[in-house]
């Protein structure tokens, strides 16, 4: 594939997938300049493999598993560790769905991976299994410990809130 | 926990508005900030060729160099004459050439005196020829890759007007068909400070300072292989010099590390180095690469053997 024809498909790929990178970064990075650093780790790996794709699942099931192994790279390099996050938030017009945001940031990205892809991406437990290379069960047991710790945490919220 | 709920808040992020524009910039083979006036002034370029596959002349020299450097060889496909000449500030400098794959890179710079300053090692007794001058330079690169690299002096020092250096560079991620704008910007001079008062400080003083810039299309014809190991989430590139990990929360293998090969052979991960990069503002060191002891064919290993524990290899097709 030539240089332009690779800049053309990456261009056409930024535009069907950035929300949806973004989306997943930000639910397991604690910064946004992370999960920005994530979307354009992404897209390089997309241009420099220059992937062929049976049809557009294949393609967003690759985009995906891409980006959940480059913010896991992300998240266990010790050295990002030596800088503390920052309190920063994602864009988000509501208080409700900014509390949302956080409180699934705050999960560890073994549950938070599992749960957007159920919730937000609508995969089966088998297609998760598939993307994350675990096993079923495995996809099961840390969705469902994902939802048990989102419940704890909005109750605690909640709890002291009120 | 509402699902719909999880949607509406997930809803409301958005990728940046200019992401488009900034994986572009990061894969473009124009790095961001470089200064193209500056560039285009101080840099006389002379000649401008670029072939591969030359090893005759000075590209002779240049492998006898790496050979010496390293103790072993490289391959001739690997070799691209650049022969650029950059005139300026007192100095002619020349990059004759670039050795090496996509991650372990070597150039190979002369210089000349125009104005007859000596650059040849003042002191031979007590300072070796690699420590009596040093090439400061700066290397920007494509993205926020990082890298790690060093200059040395490895000419005998026998013509006082010229001096020849080696800028090796190991990248983190291969540089194949990138190009890379490559700064010198000092040329330094290795002496002993005080030493008629007994404290014989190493020290450096300038022997020529300004701006030879060179602009260079990395042509590497032996590309890497790229592996991902299964449940460690961390990408190996192999070229048949060494191999770079992106991603090292699993990467700094103890002593030991070896590859081993489809055919049951061994190969020694040796000289390790750590690539460093900026990333908004912050300085990090992510990537880290590994050289071998002798040339392979990155395609024929299966396992990575560290601190007692193998790693299966699996391309990234």
């Amino acid at each position: 594939m030539s240089d332009s024809m690779k800049e053309r498909a990456l261009m056409e790929a930024i535009e069907r997938h950035k929300h949806r990178v973004f989306r997943v970064a930000v639910s397991c990075l604690k910064r946004r300049q992370d999960a920005e650093d994530a979307l354009q780790e992404v897209f390089i790996k997309f241009y420099r493999f220059a992937p062929e794709f049976r049809d557009d699942e294949h393609e967003k099931a690759w985009i995906l598993r891409v980006t959940v192994n480059t913010c896991i790279s992300m998240l266990r390099s010790p050295w990002r560790r030596l800088f503390a996050p920052l309190p920063e938030n994602v864009p988000s017009p509501g208080t409700e769905s900014q509390w949302m945001i956080d409180l699934v940031r705050s999960l560890p990205a073994k549950y938070s991976i599992p749960l957007h892809l159920h919730y937000y991406e609508d995969y089966s437990v088998r297609e998760i299994a598939s993307i994350l290379n675990l096993s079923e069960g495995t996809v099961k047991s840390r969705l469902s410990r994902a939802r048990k710790r989102l419940g704890e945490l909005i109750e605690k919220e909640e709890t002291l809130d009120g | 926990m509402d699902k719909a709920k999880y949607r509406r808040a997930f809803d409301s992020v958005s990728a940046p508005g200019d992401a488009c524009v900034r994986v572009l910039d990061a894969v473009s083979r124009r790095p961001k900030g470089v200064r193209r006036n500056a560039a285009i002034v101080l840099c006389a370029v002379l000649i401008l060729t670029c072939a591969t596959a030359l090893a005759s002349g000075a590209a002779g020299q240049w492998l006898e160099a790496i050979i010496s450097l390293n103790g072993r060889e490289l391959p001739e496909a690997n070799l691209q004459k650049i022969n650029r000449i950059c005139e300026g500030d007192g100095l002619r400098v020349t990059l004759d050439s670039v050795a090496g794959d996509g991650i372990h890179t070597y150039f190979l710079i002369d210089i000349e005196a125009l104005d007859g300053q000596d650059l040849s090692n003042t002191d031979p007794e007590t300072i070796p020829m690699e420590d009596s001058l040093f090439l400061d330079f700066l290397l920007e690169l494509p993205s926020s890759s990082g890298y790690g690299a060093r200059t040395l002096r490895i000419d005998d020092g026998s013509d006082p007007a010229r001096a020849q250096f080696v800028l090796k560079v190991d990248f983190g991620v291969p540089r194949n068909g990138s190009r890379v704008y490559l700064t010198f910007h000092t040329l330094s001079r290795g002496y002993w400070r005080d030493r008629e008062n007994g404290k014989e400080i190493y020290a450096l003083e300038p022997v020529a300072e300004g701006e030879w810039t060179f602009s260079v299309l990395l042509d590497r014809n032996l590309d890497g292989v790229h592996y991902r190991i299964p449940d460690y989430d961390f990408d190996i590139s192999i070229s048949p010099l060494g191999l770079s990990i992106n991603g090292v929360g699993c990467g700094r293998f103890g002593n030991g590390a070896y590859l081993l090969m489809n055919d049951g052979s061994t190969v020694h991960l040796i000289g390790r180095g750590y690539s460093s990069g900026k990333r908004n503002g912050v300085i990090y060191h992510e990537l880290v690469s590994y050289e071998f002891g002798k040339v392979i064919s990155p395609d024929s290993a299966v396992k990575l053997v560290a601190d007692g524990n193998e790693f299966d290899l699996v391309p990234i097709r």
